[in-house]
């Protein structure tokens, strides 16, 4: 291949979302049995036997926020632990939402999934830890005990997220799921990231992005409130 | 469908100061600083959705920023959709949900902000507006009695009022004896079947409706006949996971027959009420079947329609197609030319070619004999067509010279319309590319007429690359330049420009804020390379400030274009100068103030208390990690704004000072302090690039503790990390 120009590497090396190679282990779905079903993913064999699945229900979006479903119907699962997510771009939601949004995991009860809780996918900025502090508690304070809370994360709160922030989030929520991911790739430096998490407050789980690169940084499995691994699930192409 | 965007890990963030982000080589994750991302141009690298927005202004006149958006604040490059959409309009006051949901008739109505409710197939959405025409049909119906009117419309607004819990309701018509009664009673029941998704009995029910004396009753039902077929279509097409199945798992009869009763309503009703709805929804009879040429056709068609100058373009229909079609990259009955073009863009993607061999990213390359093969359908669009062939030489097989002879030299114009601009924006890729010694004079002739937005600040990005390349990017700087754009502006102080410069900017920068960012840079670059004389003279330039109170002392700045964001904010906040300012290091433990320090180190740059007083401004200011990068290994120390050697560390000073004989007694607790409490809360260091072995750490709080157990530094510290 000709070298290519400036400008040209610079696109490859964005499209490409990192920038260095090296981790040759990638992350196959049937290693795993945690996944993030998204929408417009057609789910693979690996969900038969898995143990718990986020499927993402819809989003709450826009200015003002409404609810856009991305999900035909409720799931009809029997076997994993379920939660529903919703992945949003705002904290100003609407009076209501929390119980609206149990109201739809009832239905996803009342047709035998087992659901485990709700889990907000929310990219919150470290410098916005303290104001989503904030905006959990208040939702958590209107969700219904009988479900769980999860949020997504990512990989520099515990390196710079105000520690404040971070105990007050550990009293709303049950877990964080830390995404390692952008697009379809692992981030590049996850190993430095995971060396300032030592010590995390909160029970954290680990998203992978299938066929993303993964080595296991050291001590993590030593980590008291690491809890496993979630694998994001990637559309395939028809 | 979403472009693979790098979206926003803010890399290494220090708290309120000395934020520095330099992840990946050029930036970091959040800004490539890439003119191909700066959203003004055709782009495989865009979201499909930018190219399009852009491809229907050439094609129709229509928007691509909101004026008052485009005049208001920072011009943003390098953004997704999302933000392209919301520039399309002007930012409404009041813009949350609270304040506009009055507006959007939705005050105390949580019900219908969650309209599609769990378990059911969405069908509620329907329900309200569907009551209101029963009513209004009803009352105009005489030959319904008065008292089954009452029945009837009180039953109907059972149903209006628990769409949700259609099944569990009880309908109560036993009073509606008359023929016309009984046929909107037949009508009340399968609404609430079909709402409670019990399909083949609401069918049964609408089809007893019969011909009615209503008109709007007998055409309602049986449009209501096809919405029930297609639900039953929809029912039998989703899988275990509540998803739309694979085409191959789909209920195809049922899809047929919901066709089937499509085309019987339409023939009845050819110019009926809900005639353009059946209409509609014949893509969506073709989703379900995966007929992705009828579907490619429909929008070609749909495409074709001109739109209004100055309006919004059709974003419903676009985003349709992009959600229908591109997931596929199957253009098949496509032959609309903006529709093509985006198509095409995609499958110029770079993908991953290591790890995606098999492209799921964005298709299979678009070649240049299938591009050929698509001549036909751009005869209106020649120059669209050029591009795309330009494009693919590019971005495909990577032949620059290529593009100079597709694209020949038109760069001076006063106006581009995008596709022109992006023509010539390519033609100045390939230029870099062959290192072309025009290049430079080449983006400097495309500025006059970059005037549409978005356009000029691909071309900034383009000159500041060029020059960064060349290493001479400091005289952007200059007195006129043509870097008008604050954040690159910004972007050199911050990573190219010397102290010199620094200092330059700091007095007669373009901007407030830029003067403001080089001189917490320069003040805090001479702290940290022990240039003390020339800090006590700079820091005179700061001028008095007021100091931040309470939490605000606590605000994470993000005044660095390491922070920059398009999704969030558009304009940097200030740094916190003030923390040179008179007052503003007041507050330091057993050390005075900066100014003092500075002035003793002037005079004696190895005076162990002042060192041991700089370290404690470092680390109760924010100031922190100053010159820490990743390198792909680990962490390494480097020079910010080319400043001679290393940046100073606390973690050295300390031991320097515990190394001093000199050092007394209270001054080594002081520094055995504060070297245990680098490592707190987890054992990673805070205070410089240093990798001590526990024992050492263990060491020093013995020492602390037996040594100087009278001291406060040993009695406030209980355990070391």
């Amino acid at each position: 291949m000709k070298p290519v120009s400036l400008f040209a590497a610079l696109l490859l090396a964005f499209m490409q979302a990192g920038c260095s190679r090296g981790e040759p282990d990638r992350v196959v779905a049937r290693d795993y049995d945690e996944f993030w079903l998204w929408a417009g993913v057609q789910p693979p064999p690996e969900l038969s036997t898995a143990k718990t699945v986020y499927v993402l229900d819809g989003e709450i979006e826009g200015t003002p926020a409404r609810w856009k479903p991305l999900r035909a119907t409720a799931p009809r699962t029997r076997g994993p632990d379920i939660w529903l997510v919703v992945r949003t771009d705002t904290m100003d939601w609407p009076k209501g939402a929390a119980e609206a949004l149990a109201r739809r995991a009832d239905g996803w009860a009342h047709e035998g999934n087992r659901v485990a809780g709700i889990q907000i996918d929310f990219d919150a900025r470290t410098r916005h830890l303290g104001e989503y502090a904030a905006f959990l508690e208040r939702f958590r304070g209107a969700l219904p005990r009988r479900y769980k809370l999860s949020i997504t994360g990512l990989m520099d709160w515990s390196a710079n997220g105000d520690p404040a922030a971070l105990r007050r989030l550990k009293g709303s929520v049950d877990e964080v799921v830390i995404q390692t991911y952008q697009g379809r790739s692992t981030i590049w430096g996850y190993e430095r990231y995971f060396e300032r998490m030592r010590g995390f407050p909160i029970p954290f789980k680990v998203g992978l992005v299938e066929d993303g690169r993964w080595v296991e940084p050291r001590g993590l499995r030593a980590e008291p409130n690491f809890e496993g691994y979630v694998v994001f699930l990637l559309p395939r192409r028809r | 469908m979403k472009r693979i965007r790098v979206i926003a890990v803010t890399a290494m963030l220090a708290l309120a100061g000395g934020a520095i982000a330099w992840a990946c080589a050029d930036g970091g994750y959040d800004t490539s600083w890439a003119p191909e991302e700066a959203a003004g141009i055709l782009s495989p690298g865009n979201d499909t959705r930018s190219n399009f927005i852009l491809l229907m202004a050439d094609r129709y006149g229509t928007r691509v920023a909101d004026p008052l958006e485009m005049r208001k604040g920072i011009v943003p490059f390098d953004f997704p959709y999302k933000v392209m959409v919301e520039r399309l309009t002007p930012a409404s006051a009041g813009d949350s949900f609270d304040g506009n949901r009055a507006n959007y008739g939705l005050a105390g109505d949580d019900n219908s902000y969650f309209a599609f409710d769990s378990g059911n197939l969405g069908l509620c959405h329907t329900n309200r507006a569907g009551a209101a025409q029963f009513e209004t049909a009803l009352k105009a119906d005489a030959a319904v009695p008065a008292a089954e009117k009452t029945i009837l419309s009180t039953q109907r607004g059972v149903i209006a009022k628990a769409c949700d819990k259609a099944a569990g309701i009880a309908l109560d018509l036993n009073g509606v004896t008359s023929p016309e009664g009984r046929a909107f009673a037949h009508y009340l029941e399968g609404t609430q079947l079909f709402y409670a998704e019990a399909l083949p009995k609401a069918d049964g029910e609408f089809a007893a409706v019969g011909t009615a004396a209503s008109p709007w009753l007998t055409e309602t039902a049986a449009y209501m006949r096809f919405r029930t077929a297609l639900a039953e279509a929809m029912k039998g097409s989703i899988g275990e996971w509540g998803e739309i199945a694979e085409p191959d798992k789909r209920d195809m009869a049922a899809i047929a027959r919901a066709d089937a009763v499509r085309r019987q309503y339409l023939a009845a009703y050819p110019a009926g009420l809900y005639s353009t709805s059946a209409r509609n929804l014949e893509r969506r009879i073709a989703w379900l079947r995966g007929d992705t040429a009828t579907l490619g056709a429909a929008y070609s068609t749909m495409l074709a329609k001109p739109e209004a100058a100055g309006r919004i373009p059709d974003l419903a229909t676009m985003e349709e197609a992009d959600r229908r079609i591109l997931p596929s990259s199957d253009a098949a009955g496509v032959t609309d030319p903006t529709l093509l073009a985006v198509t095409d863009l995609m499958r110029l993607r770079a993908g991953d070619p290591q790890y995606d061999k098999e492209r799921s990213c964005c298709g299979a390359w678009l070649t240049r004999e299938e591009l050929e093969g698509q001549k036909r359908y751009f005869q209106s669009q020649p120059d669209l067509f050029g591009y795309l062939l330009a494009a693919e030489a590019f971005y495909h097989r990577q032949q620059p010279r290529e593009v100079l002879s597709l694209i020949p030299d038109a760069a001076r114009q006063a106006k581009f319309s995008y596709t022109q601009f992006s023509r010539q924006v390519l033609r100045g890729f390939a230029l870099e590319a062959l290192g072309d010694r025009n290049a430079r004079a080449f983006w400097l002739s495309l500025l006059p007429g970059a005037v549409q937005p978005y356009q000029r600040e691909a071309v900034e990005l383009a000159i500041f690359q060029h020059d960064k390349k060349a290493g001479v990017v400091g005289r952007l700087l200059e007195t006129g330049s043509p870097i008008l754009h604050p954040l690159i502006r910004q972007k050199i102080i911050e990573d190219d420009a010397g102290p010199d410069l620094l200092r330059q900017q700091a007095t007669s920068g373009a901007t407030r804020h830029q003067r403001e960012v080089a001189l917490y840079l320069l003040l805090a670059d001479e702290l940290h390379h022990a240039w003390y004389r020339e800090f006590v003279a700079d820091q005179r330039l700061v001028g008095p400030r007021s100091q931040p109170k309470g939490d605000d002392r606590y605000q994470y700045g993000s005044w660095s274009v390491a922070d920059y964001d398009p999704t969030y904010s558009e304009a940097p906040g200030p740094p916190p100068l003030y923390i040179f300012a008179a007052g503003g290091s007041d507050d330091l433990k057993a050390c005075p103030n900066i100014e003092r320090t500075a002035a003793s180190l002037a005079a004696d740059a190895e005076a162990i208390h002042p060192r041991l007083c700089l370290a404690e401004f470092i680390r109760e200011k924010g100031l922190d990690g100053w010159g820490e990068q990743f390198d792909g290994n680990g962490i390494v120390l480097k020079s910010r704004n080319g400043f001679p050697g290393a940046p100073l560390q606390r973690i050295d000073i300390y031991k320097a000072v515990l190394a001093s004989p000199q050092a007394s007694a209270d001054d080594r607790a002081f520094a055995l302090n504060r070297a245990i409490r680098c490592y707190a809360p987890a054992g990673n260091s805070s205070c410089g690039v240093a990798n001590e072995p526990k024992s050492v750490r263990k060491a020093r709080y013995l020492e602390l503790k037996s040594k100087y157990p009278g001291s406060p530094w040993a009695k406030e510290l209980k355990t070391y990390w």
